[in-house]
């Protein structure tokens, strides 16, 4: 009977593409990633032995496990063999859910050639691991941040954005071609000066909607950024601050203003491409 | 008896056209080729193949068409050469007039004149007179839809010997009676009004984001959802665009007028929302209003079951749609829009956003994921993100502040007829009860109408037997009766037009009359005056050929006349490469560039002015999105909205009458330079005369002399290859033709088609203008310059001029368009006098284009089989 109840969960789990359970074993792990494509959802996954890591990287196709919130450095080093997906603008292995990495786990992980989401991690001190998603395709979000130091920053903003896919024609294959670099963080609340100066080496798309407030000097290092900086955790730019950003040679955006001086208004008026609320767009 | 009477009058023209020219003779016809033609056609030089030394002055069946050459070269100044010595104009003219009478004189007592023969109403004809004889507002219902198209003859669908009947015609003919007889019969009681008070969502059951928008008011707003957002246009869109009101996807349960209000929002059309940096056009243009559309729609032959096929039905552009309204709306503000249209029973409305953002191939929503750091804020993208987790991508438009409309309340009422039964019903049945007993007044009266004369018992009678048979058969009187309707609807004497006598006798006058200016069946003064005998008097057929084209049904003289005298139903056939000419569809350009024509011809036809102005003016009727494609700029257009115009109505300007939406009116726009100006420099012409992709000299060559000169040249020999465009763009189309015309069979047509062709090579394939082509990645400068007779022209505008120099050619040509549109018939040698005197009555006056149709309807041709 149990036998029968654990086959049917299996099946079900195959089914939807989910697995319900917080562990798993090797035998589980084999039946889930045989003759199976596309992604393979085990987010109620608390925990990962490297036996059963190991299982999963054979799998052809996305690994979510975004309930992990420690990984061991074996159970990564076994992950980090999981091969590369060759799609465009898929992530191979998301591991959302880890707040922390040891940096044995992190230089593991760094070994992987695919792409790895961590959009939970607070601290990233890993050179190689920062290497490693610098070089990845796809959006880099990083939004667990609260710091960021200038050197990973540094690393970080080596980012090329997405890997163009020269198999798939048309439209895809366009989109493809024009699609930046994005870094994300959104928890980052504050910004040294250097951390900006460096992070203003991307060229792409720099989101920081986690800054609600932006000072005069940090703001004159992030305008030597060529691509688009998002500010959209703003609500206010002090005037100083305006005219510290006013001589951004690409688009600003400050979609979260809720009041913007005149004279604020008046330093931005001649940028080139600045995006507002519709409000002060007038 | 009738072959003699004709042989009689042809003898009586005969003499007359010899009349004209009592002071020409033969020997001046001798003496103007002596001394003008010999020198290059005789038979030692031959040139173009063509002597005139062996050619008997006597004119006879053998010599005749060589003749009617030699005049017609004379006439249209292409001989002499211009540069050979030139007859003075006095003795150009005499050597025409007795050409031309000798040849009339031959054709008419030998040569069986081409008379027009029994001719089918063609599609427009018979949609018109059933839209007339019973008064019926055809809505959507277009009884000849399953009709297949008629043939043309110089592109006019009114040849009696091309107007084929096929036994599959004859089926649409007795499907179609089925369905007029369904809705112009009413005994059934009045349709009560019904009231329809609508709260988003309207469309419920369309699948993607409105479904979302709904979703997220009751699940995650929890409040009733305050409206429903169109945010995409109607066209180019996968999921379709159109948004149908669900409470009335059966459609409106009876025909009739409904009043209709709709509470709506315009809102973010300055927002930050640029597509064009995602490498498409974005549809929307923020320099002018949001606008709602209300278009009809129906699921009538679809099964409710097939639940994709509704939805797909019910949201995508649909055949024979009607747009019902449409209205300029306030930027952020709710107002409510009123509009009283006419819905057909089975049909509903369906609300759409016709200047919207296109999401064909999904490109909006890709524009959304890719564009999101810059478009939303904090909130909205924590919202989208949400959604996208859901892996509902279809949310996306819902936290963008992207250009659309929000709709809050629609309010249906209808219908609202104010007399009962219709006015269709009175007319056959008029205002007392039917009963058996009056079948055969009823049957009478309704022949005598359709068949548009006096009709005897005699031929009512089999069909009075018919509606007896079938009441003896049990059949109610009411529906009895149904059958004889439909017999009188499906007899010869009702699909065709008969013209028995040599001379029309009135009613066939009055028929001819209103079929040339209304594309109808005569109204009932026209044929008040048939009966009383006036339509013969040339002076009464011009007071009411002049009354026709003032109604409104004139439209129909001018769609048509259009369609076949400048090819405007070939606009449009051949569609502009979309990658090319993205404006084209984004700007709806088709639309604009017709009702630009349509237009112009008519304020030109009702302020009686020069056809000149065709050749070239200063002026012409435009819309913002022409303006743009002119190079005009749109505030030119926008401050020149809503002036009075002599001769339009401010209906006329405003294409859609219900609602209200200036930003799609049209207004008389003074042009910058020479170059627009006339139909040469009209953005239809200049399209329907290109491939779609690029431009050919030739065909543009070609139209201008069918269309324009009157000249068509011969087809070309078959064992000619067609010019192929040089790919490796090496080689202007110039070049290339000047080698093709090296070759002496192919210079013959084309050194008269290729010039008139390249005075518009500055005109790209949709018209706009071009001072380059761009050639292997080079500017290349286009060289418009040619000839035309002795004129040489530097470019359009010279060769414009050159057009107006000699303006009789174009009258005459445009004259003979409107007798082949009038008659039904080809035009031969024996119509030439009536032609001549038309333009000759024309001709101090400028050609005034109102005169020149009136004269056409004077004429004596026109009241002659």
């Amino acid at each position: 009977m149990k036998t029968t109840l654990a086959a049917l969960v299996v099946t079900l789990a195959m089914f939807g593409g989910a697995f319900a359970q917080e562990n798993l074993t090797s035998a589980q792990a084999e039946k889930l990633v045989t003759g199976k494509k596309g992604t393979l959802a085990l987010n109620q996954l608390k925990s990962l032995s490297p036996e059963v890591a190991a299982v999963l990287a054979r799998y052809d196709g996305e690994l979510s496990l975004d309930g992990l919130e420690t990984l061991s450095p074996e159970a990564a080093a076994a992950l980090a063999r999981h091969k590369a997906s060759a799609r465009f603008g898929v992530a191979d292995i998301l591991l959302d859910g880890l707040l922390q990495i040891a940096p044995d786990t992190a230089a593991a992980l760094a070994t992987h050639q695919g792409a790895i989401t961590l959009k939970s991690l607070r601290t990233l001190d890993s050179l190689p691991l920062a290497q490693k998603l610098a070089r990845q395709w796809g959006e880099l979000q990083l939004n667990g941040l609260t710091t960021l130091t200038p050197e990973i920053a540094a690393v970080l903003a080596t980012n090329e954005g997405v890997l163009v896919d020269r198999t798939r024609p048309g439209v895809e294959q366009r989109r493809a071609d024009h699609a930046a670099s994005v870094l994300r963080f959104d928890n980052l609340t504050t910004l040294a000066p250097a951390t900006a100066a460096a992070l203003a080496k991307q060229k792409g798309v720099l989101v920081l909607n986690g800054l609600t407030a932006l000072a005069p000097d940090t703001a004159a290092a992030l305008v030597k950024h060529e691509g688009t900086i998002v500010l959209n955790g703003l609500t206010t730019l002090p005037a100083d601050t305006a005219k510290a950003l006013a001589p951004c040679p690409s688009a600003l955006v400050l979609k979260g203003l809720i009041s913007l001086s005149a004279e604020s208004r008046a330093a931005l008026r001649g940028h080139p491409d600045i995006r507002l609320p519709e409000a002060f767009q007038k | 008896m009738a072959v003699r009477g004709r042989r009689a009058l042809l003898a009586a023209l005969h003499f007359a056209a010899f009349a004209a020219v009592a002071s020409a003779s033969a020997a001046e016809v001798k003496d103007f080729v002596s001394d003008h033609c010999l020198d290059c056609h005789d038979n030692a030089t031959h040139k173009g193949k063509f002597s005139l030394e062996g050619l008997s002055d006597q004119i006879d069946d053998g010599n005749a068409k060589q003749w009617l050459k030699v005049l017609e070269q004379i006439e249209r100044r292409n001989m002499p050469p211009a540069d050979e010595d030139q007859p003075t104009p006095a003795e150009r003219h005499a050597a025409e007039l007795t050409l031309e009478a000798k040849l009339v004189a031959q054709a008419s007592p030998h040569t069986e004149r081409r008379a027009t023969m029994l001719r089918r109403l063609n599609r427009v004809e018979y949609r018109d007179t059933i839209r007339d004889l019973l008064q019926l507002n055809l809505g959507s219902f277009d009884p000849t839809r399953e009709f297949p198209d008629d043939n043309r003859v110089h592109g006019f669908p009114s040849d009696g010997e091309k107007l084929v009947t096929s036994s599959f015609l004859l089926r649409q003919y007795l499907e179609a009676t089925d369905q007029i007889v369904a809705r112009a019969v009413h005994f059934e009681p009045k349709p009560a009004v019904q009231r329809w008070d609508l709260k988003p969502p309207f469309d419920r059951t369309t699948l993607g984001f409105n479904y979302s928008e709904t979703a997220y008011f009751r699940t995650v707003a929890k409040q009733p959802q305050p409206y429903q957002t169109i945010y995409e246009a109607a066209s180019g869109s996968p999921k379709g665009g159109y948004h149908p009101l669900d409470d009335l996807r059966a459609g409106v349960p009876a025909s009739g007028w409904y009043h209709i209000r709709i509470r709506a929002e315009a809102k973010f059309r300055h927002a930050d929302f640029d597509l064009k940096k995602f490498h498409f056009p974005p549809g929307n243009d923020p320099t002018e209003p949001i606008r709602l559309s209300l278009f009809t729609g129906t699921l009538e032959g679809i099964d409710p079951e097939n639940k994709e096929i509704v939805n797909y039905a019910a949201t995508h552009q649909q055949l024979g749609e009607r747009q019902l309204a449409t209205w300029d709306l306030p930027d952020d503000g709710a107002t409510w829009l009123d509009c009283r249209v006419w819905l057909d029973r089975g049909y509903f409305p369906r609300l759409a956003y016709p200047n919207g953002p296109t999401d064909a191939n999904n490109r909006l929503h890709h524009y959304f994921v890719e564009n999101r750091y810059t478009l939303l804020n904090k909130e909205q993208l924590a919202r989208y993100e949400q959604d996208a987790l859901r892996g509902d991508n279809y949310n996306a438009p819902m936290w963008f502040e992207s250009p659309r409309i929000l709709v809050s309340q629609v309010e249906v009422e209808g219908p609202l007829n104010e007399a009962w039964p219709p006015a269709s019903h009175r007319l056959i049945f008029g205002d007392k009860p039917y009963q058996s007993s009056a079948a055969d007044e009823v049957l009478h009266g309704f022949a005598t109408r359709a068949w548009r004369r006096p009709v005897e018992a005699n031929e009512v009678r089999p069909i009075v037997t018919l509606v007896r048979a079938a009441e003896k058969a049990g059949q109610k009187p009411e529906v009895a009766i149904q059958q004889g309707l439909k017999a009188i609807l499906c007899a010869p004497e009702f699909l065709y037009r008969e013209e028995k006598s040599e001379t029309l006798n009135d009613y066939e006058i009055a028929s001819r009359l209103s079929y040339f200016l209304w594309s109808s069946m005569p109204d009932e003064r026209l044929l008040r005056r048939a009966a009383a005998g006036e339509l013969h008097r040339p002076k009464v057929l011009r007071e009411e050929a002049g009354r026709l084209l003032s109604d409104p049904r004139a439209d129909a003289f001018i769609d048509e006349f259009l369609n076949g005298w400048l090819a405007m139903r070939k606009l449009g056939t051949m569609a502009p490469d979309v990658n090319k000419f993205a404006e084209y569809y984004r700007d709806d350009l088709e639309a604009a560039m017709r009702t630009e024509t349509r237009l112009y011809f008519r304020q030109l036809l009702h302020t009686n002015g020069s056809i000149d102005l065709f050749l070239d003016s200063d002026y012409s009727f435009i819309n913002r999105k022409l303006a743009r494609l002119y190079g005009i700029d749109p505030k030119v257009v926008e401050a020149a909205v809503g002036q009075p115009v002599e001769g339009l109505t401010a209906q006329d300007l405003v294409p859609d009458s219900e609602g209200h939406a200036p930003s799609l009116g049209f207004a008389r726009v003074k042009l910058p330079d020479r170059r627009r100006g006339g139909l040469l420099g009209q953005a239809s012409i200049l399209t329907l005369t290109a491939n779609g992709v690029d431009t050919s000299p030739v065909i543009r060559g070609v139209w201008i002399l069918e269309n324009i000169l009157g000249e068509p040249p011969a087809p070309p020999p078959p064992d000619v290859p067609v010019i192929e465009p040089d790919i490796r763009g090496a080689k202007t189309i110039r070049d290339q033709l000047e080698k093709h015309r090296a070759n002496a069979t192919c210079r013959s047509c084309h050194h008269l088609i290729d010039p008139p062709g390249f005075a518009l090579e500055t005109f790209d394939a949709i018209g706009r203008w071009r001072g380059h082509y761009v050639k292997a990645n080079a500017a290349v400068p286009v060289d418009s310059s040619g000839q035309l007779g002795a004129t040489e022209f530097k470019d359009v505008s010279g060769f414009k001029t050159a057009l107006l120099q000699d303006h009789d050619q174009f009258a005459r040509c445009l004259v003979e368009k409107l007798l082949i549109h009038a008659l039904g018939r080809e035009l031969d040698v024996t119509d030439r006098p009536a032609i001549r005197h038309i333009l000759e009555t024309a001709a101090p006056d400028g050609y005034r284009l109102r005169d020149l149709i009136l004269l056409c309807t004077e004429s004596d041709i026109f009241r002659r089989k």
